[in-house]
């Protein structure tokens, strides 16, 4: 089979996050945004942060499965009075798209939605959090 | 400021002046009464984005009244506060210009005597800005 590896794995996320019309910026993070670098017109935002990763072996020293646990952050803006109608149509926009390419366009074996958070922050910046479980192969021959 | 100010004149009937506080001599008198001064105290600038802030004003009304002969001033005086004070609850965020605005504190001048009585209310506004 094809080897996988995380890079193309992140990068396949990412790809498959910019794909989703309502969101208009898709960032990889190693720490916290700084949300000052970014203005009014690029929320919608997702950013997505490093991932923690587990070895599977599933062949030894021939072929190791890789879980890969990380959470997706998204902000937006919302100025009414209640922003639950835009937290849920995020997150079913999220789920959605990746439930409909859930190898992410085969950079992965399966990438599931894990939770979903609450709704944080005020009026009009808000934020959740939802987390992915997300496996691929490593073909330990050909690394 | 100005919307705050247009609550209390000509939103009270019967004030007669409100200014906000000047360095120089306003002219203001004891024939003015009731009467307020808006005073700006503090302003706290919160930025979000890159082209969004959420301010905050803290603000001080000083209002006085004048009660006549016969007259009870202190009567007159938390009259005058509970009118400040409920167009304040009434319009929240001041015509559409504020967040929210909203009295944290009410303090009487025990020194206040017949027939001047005076008052500070704390007013704390928000409100969005583009930097």
């Amino acid at each position: 089979m094809t080897t996988q590896n995380r890079r193309d794995v992140l990068a396949g996320l990412k790809t498959v996050l910019q794909e989703i019309t309502t969101i208009k910026t898709v960032v990889r993070t190693y720490m916290s945004i700084d949300l000052l670098n970014y203005s009014q017109a690029d929320l919608p935002l997702v950013e997505i942060n490093e991932p923690e990763e587990t070895p599977d072996p599933e062949m030894t020293s021939q072929r190791e499965m890789m879980d890969m646990n990380l959470a997706l952050k998204c902000w937006f803006l919302n100025w009414g009075e209640n922003p639950t109608a835009t937290y849920e149509s995020l997150v079913k926009a999220i789920r959605d798209k990746i439930g409909s390419n859930f190898t992410l366009s085969c950079a992965a074996i399966e990438c599931q939605v894990g939770s979903v958070s609450g709704l944080e922050g005020e009026m009009p910046l808000f934020s959740f959090k939802i987390t992915l479980r997300i496996k691929y192969y490593l073909d330990m021959l050909s690394a | 400021m100005a919307n705050l100010a247009a609550l209390i004149k000509p939103g009270i009937t019967g004030v007669v002046f409100v200014d906000y506080q000047r360095d120089y001599d306003t002219g203001s008198g004891p024939e003015k009464t009731p009467g307020a001064f808006i005073n700006d105290l503090y302003e706290e600038k919160n930025r979000l984005l890159k082209d969004l802030a959420k301010n905050t004003l803290q603000v001080g009304i000083v209002c006085w009244v004048r009660a006549e002969e016969g007259e009870s001033l202190w009567t007159k005086l938390n009259a005058f506060v509970l009118a400040i004070q409920g167009k304040i609850v009434a319009d929240p965020n001041l015509s559409s210009q504020a967040y929210y605005a909203k009295v944290t504190r009410i303090a009487t001048d025990d020194g206040s005597r017949h027939p001047v009585g005076l008052a500070v209310i704390a007013v704390e506004i928000s409100y969005f800005s583009a930097i």
